[in-house]
C-alpha cells in the first residue's frame, strides 16, 4: 500500500462522480429527445483481483473504474415495436383508402347514384302515365344524363385517386430509398466507432430511429450483427446490408386503365426483381393500387353495365311515338362511359304496342326496372354496403392495432425513456458521493499533512 | 413488474387517452349537427343498406301515390261526363216516349219538336263523350287525336287501355272504352240519330229504337258503375301507398336518425368525463422531484 493510494482512490471517485453527473445531465437534456435511449454509468470496484503466483497484490489499493456507458433498450420491445409499426402503418393506410372510396359513395344521401336512379325511374312512371306530355319526356331525358354523368363523375373519382396514390407511392418508395442510404451510412459509422472503441450510443439511437421508420414505410425486418451493424431486409430479400443499401423502384401503370395489363410493383433497382410483399405504407398503396380501387372501378363499371343492358333491352322491346321499335336508350357499358345515347325524347319507347302511338306499357316497364330483383338497384345497394363493411372492418382493425402500438411504445418508453425523479435521485447521489469524495481527500491530505509537516517536530 | 413510468409515456398517454375523449365526442357532435346516425356507409353496413332500400321503397310509394292521384282525377273527369251523359239519355228516354204517344204521336208537327230536341241532345251527347283530360280524350283510349267521337258520332280514337300503376303489383285501367256508349248498332249516336229520323217520318218504328236506346242507358250505367269501383280501388290503393310511405319513413328515421334524447344525454355524460380526464391529467401532470428539492 502506497502513500498516496488513498488519495488516488478519492480521485477516481471523483472522475466517476462527476462523469455520473454528466450523464445524468445528458439524460434529462435529452428527456424529450425522440427515440433517445436514457443511459447509465457503467462502473466497477477497482481491486479484489485474482491472487497469482510470484506476486503479492496489495489488498489496499483501490478506487473505483469508469468501464463506460451503457444504453438502456430491451431488444425484444424494439422488435415488436418495428413489427407492430408496420400493422399499424399498413391498417392504417388501408383505413384510409377505403374511407376515401366510401366518400365517392356519397351514401346514404339525397345526391348520390341511388337518388339520381330513384328519379329516373319516377322518370320513367311519368312518361308511363303521360306518354304524350313532352315535359314529362324531356325530364327523363334530363335525369338519364344526369345517372350517366354521376356514373362518369365516380369513374373519374376513382381514376383520379388512382393516379393521386401512385404518385404518393412514388414518393414513399422515395423516402425508403433515403432511410436504407441514412441506414447504411450509420451502419459504416457505428461498426466503424465501436471497432474504435468510441461511444456510438447517440448514433446507435439514431440509427434505430431509421429503422423504425422503414418498418413502418416498407414493413422491413431487421437483424442484428455481432459487429454491430443492422441488417434489414424486405420480404426476405435484403434491403441493407452492412454499409450498402439497394435502392426500390416502382414499375406498374400510371393510369388506373392500364393497371389490369401492367400491375403496380416495388422492384429493386439493380436487377429488377419484385420486392417481396411489401408492407407499412407502401403496403397499404400497392394493395390499394393493384385491388381495392380496380375492384370498385369495375363494380361501378358492372352497375353501369346492369344499366344499360336493362333498360336498352326493354327499350328496344317497346315502339317511339311513330310506332318504330326503340333504339339503344344508354350507350356504353362501363362507369367511366356509359351515356345517355337517345336526343329526341318522341325516341322513348313508351308504347308497347306498335299502333298505339300514346300508349304507355313500355314505360312502365321501364319504370319496374328499379324494382327488379337483382337490379340496378339492388346491385349498386350491394356495392355500398360492401365498401361500408370493408371500411367499417379496416377502421376496427387499425383501432385495435392503435391500441397495441400504443402499448408496445409505452413500453418501450417504459424501459428506454427518461425519468425525471430518477435522474434528480441519481444526480443527488453523484453530487453527495463527489461532496464525500472530496471529504475523503481531504481527511487523506490532512494525514499526510500530520505525517509529513508535523511528525517529529 | 411494474412498468417504469417517465415522463414521455405518460404524456403520450395521457394524450392518447385525452384524443380517444375528444374523438368520441367530436362523433357525438357531428351526429348531433346532422341529425344522422349513419352518414357514411361504415358507421353502419347493414343500417345503409337498409337505408338505400328503405328510400327505394319510399320513393316507388309515392311514384304510386302520384300514379293514383292522376288516375282519380282522370276518372273522376270520365264519371262526371257519365252522370251528364246519363242525365242526357233519361231526358233522351222521357221525350221518346212522350213522342209515342198521345196527342204527339197523331201531330207530326209536336213530334217533329220533340226531334229537334232530341237532335240537340245528341249534339250535347257527343260533345260529352269528347271530353278531355290534360287535353286527351277520356274515351278515346290512347289516342293522339283531339276527339274520341266525329261529328258523325264515329269512334275514331283506338282501343289502346291507360294503365295506371298503384301498388307492386297491380295496375288499375283509368279510361273508360268508347263502348260505355254503346256498341254496333245499340251505339247512342247510332240510336238517337234513328229516333229523331223516325219520329219524324215513321213513328212505329220508334219501338224497336227504344228498346236499343235502353240498352245504350244500360251502357252507360254499367260503365258508370265500373268507373266507381276502380274509384275506390284507385283510392284505397293510394291511401294504402301513403300509409305504407310513413310506416317507411318511420323505418327509414329509426335506421338513419339519432335518438336525440339518447345523443343529448351521451354528448353530457361525455363532455362531463372529457373535462375530468382534463382536470385530473392538470393534476396528475405536474409533480415532480423537482418540486420538492430545494
Amino acid at each position: 500500500m502506497s502513500t498516496f493510494s488513498g488519495l488516488n482512490t478519492a480521485l477516481s471517485a471523483l472522475k466517476a462522480q462527476r462523469r455520473g453527473l454528466e450523464l445524468a445531465g445528458q439524460n434529462i437534456a435529452n428527456a424529450n429527445t425522440e427515440g433517445y435511449s436514457r443511459q447509465r454509468l457503467e462502473t466497477t470496484a477497482v481491486g479484489g483481483s485474482v491472487p497469482a503466483m510470484w506476486a503479492t497484490p496489495s489488498p489496499h489499493d483501490g478506487g473505483v473504474n469508469v468501464l463506460g456507458t451503457t444504453r438502456i433498450r430491451d431488444v425484444y420491445l424494439e422488435t415488436r415495436g418495428q413489427t407492430e409499426h408496420a400493422r399499424q402503418a399498413l391498417l392504417n393506410g388501408r383505413t384510409d383508402v377505403l374511407f376515401d372510396i366510401e366518400s365517392a359513395f356519397e351514401e346514404p344521401s339525397d345526391t348520390g347514384l341511388q337518388a339520381r336512379l330513384t328519379e329516373l325511374w319516377a322518370g320513367f312512371t311519368d312518361v308511363a302515365d303521360s306518354p304524350g306530355d313532352s315535359a314529362a319526356r324531356n325530364q327523363l331525358l334530363v335525369r338519364a344524363q344526369i345517372v350517366a354523368t354521376t356514373l362518369n363523375t365516380m369513374h373519374t373519382g376513382f381514376a383520379n385517386r388512382y393516379e393521386a396514390q401512385r404518385t404518393a407511392l412514388n414518393d414513399t418508395v422515395t423516402d425508403i430509398n433515403t432511410a436504407t442510404a441514412q441506414l447504411a451510412d450509420l451502419n459504416d459509422k457505428v461498426v466503424k466507432g465501436t471497432a474504435a472503441g468510441l461511444d456510438v450510443n447517440e448514433l446507435t439511437d439514431q440509427r434505430d430511429l431509421v429503422v423504425l421508420r422503414l418498418a413502418e414505410l416498407a414493413g422491413t425486418i431487421s437483424t442484428r450483427d455481432p459487429n454491430g451493424a443492422v441488417h434489414v431486409s424486405l420480404g426476405g430479400a435484403p434491403l441493407v446490408t452492412g454499409n450498402t443499401a439497394r435502392a426500390l423502384v416502382v414499375g406498374g401503370s400510371a393510369t388506373l386503365a392500364g393497371q389490369a395489363g401492367n400491375p403496380i410493383a416495388v422492384r429493386f433497382a439493380d436487377d429488377g426483381t419484385a420486392a417481396p410483399g411489401p408492407g407499412g405504407e407502401a403496403g397499404a398503396l400497392v394493395e390499394s393500387l393493384n385491388i381495392t380501387l380496380p375492384a370498385y372501378a369495375a363494380a361501378m363499371d358492372n352497375v353501369a353495365a346492369s344499366l344499360t343492358n336493362s333498360v336498352n333491352a326493354v327499350q328496344q322491346g317497346g315502339y317511339t311515338t311513330t310506332g318504330t321499335a326503340g333504339a339503344p336508350f344508354f350507350s356504353g357499358t362501363t362507369a367511366g362511359t356509359i351515356k345517355v345515347a337517345l336526343t329526341n325524347p318522341d325516341d322513348i319507347a313508351a308504347s308497347a304496342n306498335p299502333a298505339l302511338a300514346l300508349d304507355g306499357g313500355n314505360a312502365d316497364k321501364l319504370a319496374e326496372l328499379g324494382r327488379l330483383p337483382g337490379g340496378v338497384s339492388e346491385i349498386y345497394a350491394a356495392v355500398v354496403a360492401r365498401i361500408g363493411i370493408e371500411a367499417s372492418t379496416a377502421a376496427q382493425l387499425s383501432d385495435t392495432q392503435d391500441a397495441i402500438t400504443d402499448q408496445v411504445d409505452f413500453a418501450r418508453q417504459s424501459v428506454a425513456g427518461v425519468n425525471m425523479d430518477e435522474e434528480l435521485t441519481a444526480m443527488l447521489t453523484y453530487q453527495r458521493s463527489y461532496q464525500a469524495a472530496s471529504r475523503v481527500m481531504t481527511a487523506v491530505d490532512e494525514a499526510l499533512d500530520t505525517l509529513i509537516n508535523r511528525m517529529g517536530n | 413488474m411494474s412498468f417504469r413510468v417517465t415522463e414521455q409515456s405518460m404524456s403520450a398517454r395521457v394524450l392518447t387517452g385525452l384524443q380517444n375523449n375528444q374523438g368520441r365526442l367530436e362523433r357525438l357532435r357531428e351526429q348531433m349537427a346532422s341529425g344522422k346516425q349513419i352518414s357514411r356507409p361504415s358507421d353502419s353496413p347493414t343500417g345503409a343498406a337498409a337505408a338505400l332500400r328503405l328510400r327505394g321503397d319510399i320513393a316507388a310509394k309515392e311514384r304510386y301515390m302520384r300514379s293514383a292521384t292522376d288516375g282519380t282525377a282522370r276518372l273522376s273527369t270520365a264519371e262526371g261526363s257519365l252522370n251528364t251523359a246519363s242525365s242526357m239519355l233519361n231526358r233522351a228516354r222521357d221525350l221518346v216516349l212522350q213522342g209515342m204517344s198521345s196527342p204527339a204521336v197523331d201531330n207530326p208537327a209536336t213530334r217533329a219538336a220533340i226531334a229537334k230536341e232530341l237532335d240537340g241532345l245528341r249534339d250535347g251527347l257527343l260533345s260529352v263523350a269528347n271530353t278531355t283530360y290534360l287535353g286527351r280524350p277520356v274515351f278515346g283510349g290512347t289516342t293522339a287525336g283531339p276527339q274520341a267521337f266525329d261529328a258523325s258520332g264515329t269512334y275514331i280514337g283506338d282501343n289502346g287501355e291507360v294503365q295506371r300503376r298503384i301498388a307492386d303489383n297491380v295496375q288499375v285501367r283509368v279510361d273508360v272504352p268508347a263502348s260505355a256508349f254503346g256498341t254496333g248498332a245499340n251505339q247512342l249516336f247510332g240510336v238517337l240519330d234513328s229516333i229523331s229520323a223516325n219520329l219524324r217520318t215513321n213513328p212505329s218504328a220508334v219501338t224497336a229504337d227504344l228498346d236499343r236506346l235502353d240498352s245504350g242507358i244500360e251502357s252507360v250505367n254499367s260503365a258508370l258503375t265500373a268507373v266507381g269501383t276502380r274509384y275506390s280501388q284507385l283510392t284505397a290503393a293510394s291511401d294504402a301507398a301513403q300509409a305504407q310511405s310513413v310506416q317507411l319513413s318511420t323505418d327509414l328515421s329509426e335506421v338513419e336518425d339519432i335518438d336525440l334524447v339518447r345523443a343529448i344525454i351521451d354528448l353530457q355524460s361525455q363532455s362531463v368525463g372529457y373535462e375530468a380526464a382534463l382536470a385530473a391529467t392538470a393534476k396528475v401532470t405536474t409533480p415532480s422531484l423537482l418540486d420538492f428539492l430545494r
